[in-house]
């Protein structure tokens, strides 16, 4: 009875926020739902904080409440800044803090854990782990908790308001989960690994050793014990396991919290293209389920319910790795209910969230050799775009059935061997230490939900890895050396930009009147916390630039 | 007591003998920490300086932005004394990681080896007993 009293009380304090906020941003899933399910109280009725990665659990990445828009955005400035440690892999962030109860919850990359509070910035609790982790990664909330990665192969539970470790899950070495945020739903705690291993002896993390999966770790928030598991890469490993690997899951789920299903978007195969002796992939032969895949799991059983690989054996690192959007649009006269998806691949694909069949896709960004079966047995090299770090790299957003889209245009230089590559780690890096920065870009697209049609484009001059995020009429975005800009939502125009103090590759949290965003690259890593009418002053690293527009641009 | 002078230049040959003897056996034995020779380590040092260094510093060098300082021309490079070098690799520096333990000595002077010998950069090479 007081759990039916609780529910009925949180689900009218969620439709009270609902009718009262002012909506500029739809609410594409209430934070509190049914009654069959349950939400955890500190994301129940926080829809005007951030509470989960995405914002909420359809990944919508739009903000409820928020006050700040096109007529204000100008008075945004710099109102605290909190030290992060810098030094791993990626830089010193590359993630979503969370906001709850007017406290901010961020990960470093180095495994420390600070909660702040939202107005001040001034330190609450911290827990340091110093660990190296890989990234991206942040903070799952819930039930009295928090759940973060402290080292490759370890998850842990952390009291909420104290920072006190209550326990700890090990992946084990040879399932690494070095770059994940765990989410929590239904007294259930999602957790997932990458294809990686962190090897023996020393916490370092090996892409794609051999016998490597993504691995979907539904675990109980009380105790860390794993309820259920479901491996991305086929028992077998496609007939090697010494060799091959894949299916790494980087980002959190969608949750249909009325279905119960949770909907992941999963990684590419390894050897990316292949090794010596074995040229394209041949040491993985046939399509690599569940590779390049929307899969759609069941919450309670982790049963599949469906999947649709988008790009059976992958040569060149095109993950579908995205977190997966949920959406209602209207096709023909129905409401339909749908599950967009995205990744490196450089297409957008709407799924019937029923089905998984393919409603709609759209191809994004520059493409070329991307749809190569095989490369030359020769020591030429192809350079295929997206490539490494192209695509659709870092999260989409969604609200008021439109869809922005940040694609990186950088293309990368592969080889049938990887030029005689003797590790998939070692092709790996090949193909990544070959791309070359400064002749990328990045460019948001708005998407019609229900067709997928473009609606407009807007291009910038570098590469970009700060996502997208939607305040009331404006996008957030930010490219790679640290300038955020806000874009309008009707047709991509700046709005306004600033230049942070140093680089990021990471997306913000909103409430109110403040961003709060990691700035992890540079000589001081740091995260920042934008607020309106503030003024102090910034330092600003490098001069300000102007993006270019293209003609396509609206 | 007096020693007879005979006597004492013989003792003296054989010490002498000996230490030379011990010198000449160290100069001769190869040590396993020896770089091959330095246009080698270069060579080695070009393929591991693409698979861990490029993805920031570039495989020109040039660095991006104010974010990945450029080795390209840059004047710490090329120092007499690589000491500073062999710190940032090996204990990091702001968001750069420290690759201590990642990379093996012989490889970490490689890769500097390579460094200080690209893209018109031109100082000595950095042997595996210079990387502590």
């Amino acid at each position: 009875m007081r759990s039916y009293m609780r529910r009925l009380v949180t689900l009218s304090m969620v439709l009270f926020s609902v009718l009262s906020v002012r909506v500029y941003a739809q609410q594409a899933t209430p934070l509190t739902q049914a009654d069959t399910f349950d939400v955890p109280p500190e994301i129940a009725g926080h829809e005007q904080e951030w509470p989960l990665g995405n914002h909420d659990y359809a990944n919508t990445r739009a903000a409820v409440g928020a006050t700040i828009n096109a007529a204000n955005v100008n008075t945004l400035g710099l109102a605290w800044t909190a030290e992060l440690k810098g030094g791993a892999e990626w830089g010193g962030a590359a993630g979503n803090p969370l906001i709850v109860d007017g406290v901010v919850y961020f990960e470093d990359l180095n495994a420390n854990i600070s909660a702040v509070d939202f107005k001040t910035g001034k330190l609450v609790w911290k827990k340091s782990y110093s660990n190296k982790i890989f990234g991206p990664s942040g903070p799952g909330i819930g039930y009295g908790k928090l759940f973060v990665l402290t080292r490759l192969d370890r998850y842990a539970a952390l009291d909420l308001k104290s920072g006190d470790e209550l326990w700890t899950y090990d992946t084990g070495i040879e399932v690494t989960a070095g770059a994940f945020q765990p989410s929590v739903f239904d007294h259930q705690v999602y957790l997932a690994t990458q294809a990686a291993s962190s090897g023996k002896g020393r916490i370092i993390w090996h892409s794609y050793k051999g016998g490597s999966s993504g691995v979907v770790l539904a675990t109980d928030p009380e105790t860390g014990k794993v309820r259920w598991q479901w491996q991305v890469v086929e028992d077998g490993f496609w007939g090697n396991p010494e060799i091959n690997s894949g299916g790494g899951l980087w980002y959190p789920a969608a949750i249909d919290t009325q279905r119960g299903v949770t909907y992941w978007g999963t990684g590419n195969p390894s050897p990316i293209p292949g090794l010596k002796g074995y040229p394209n992939g041949s040491s993985r032969p046939g399509p690599n389920l569940y590779t390049n895949s929307l899969v759609a799991l069941d919450h309670r059983s982790g049963k599949m319910r469906w999947y649709n690989q988008v790009k059976p054996h992958d040569l060149f690192n095109l993950d579908f790795q995205i977190s997966p959007i949920l959406a209602t649009v209207k096709i023909g006269s129905q409401d339909t209910d749908i599950v967009i998806g995205a990744g490196k691949n450089g297409v957008v694909y709407g799924f019937d969230r029923g089905t998984g069949q393919t409603l709609w896709k759209t191809p994004v960004g520059d493409h070329k050799n991307d749809e190569l079966s095989a490369l030359p047995l020769t020591d030429e090299t192809i350079w295929v775009a997206p490539g490494a770090w192209g695509g659709v790299e870092t999260p989409m957003a969604y609200a008021d059935g439109v869809l922005y889209v940040p694609t990186v245009n950088l293309p990368s230089p592969y080889n049938a061997t990887a030029y005689d590559a003797e590790t998939p780690e070692q092709a790996l890096n090949r193909s990544e230490g070959g791309t070359i920065l400064k002749d990328g870009n990045f460019e948001v697209d708005a998407l019609d939900g229900a067709t997928g049609r473009v609606l407009w484009q807007q291009k910038f001059d570098r590469v970009g890895f700060g996502g997208v995020t939607v305040v009331n009429d404006l996008i957030f975005t930010a490219s790679l050396d640290g300038v955020i800009y806000a874009l309008s939502r009707t047709d991509g125009h700046v709005v306004w930009q600033w230049q942070a103090p140093g680089g990021t590759n990471a997306w913000p949290a909103v409430a109110g009147d403040t961003i709060i965003w990691p700035i992890g690259i540079g000589p001081h890593p740091m995260v920042v916390a934008l607020r309106l009418q503030t003024h102090h002053p910034t330092p600003t690293p490098e001069q300000q630039r102007t993006p270019v527009k293209t003609p396509e641009g609206g | 007591m007096q020693t007879d002078p005979g006597k004492r230049s013989l003792i003296i040959h054989i010490i002498m003998t000996f230490v030379i003897s011990l010198l000449m056996s160290a100069c001769t034995t190869t040590h396993p920490d020896r770089p091959p020779n330095p246009q080698q380590l270069i060579g080695q040092g070009r393929q591991l300086y693409v698979e861990f260094c490029a993805e920031c510093h570039q495989v020109d060098g040039s660095g991006y932005s104010h974010l990945y300082p450029r080795l390209a021309g840059n004047p710490i490079i090329t120092l007499h004394d690589p000491e500073p070098m062999i710190v940032t690799v090996l204990y990091g520096q702001g968001s750069m990681p420290s690759f201590n333990g990642k990379i093996s000595s012989d490889d970490i002077a490689a890769i500097l080896s390579y460094i200080r010998n690209a893209w018109g950069n031109s100082a000595a090479a950095v042997s595996a007993r210079q990387i502590h």
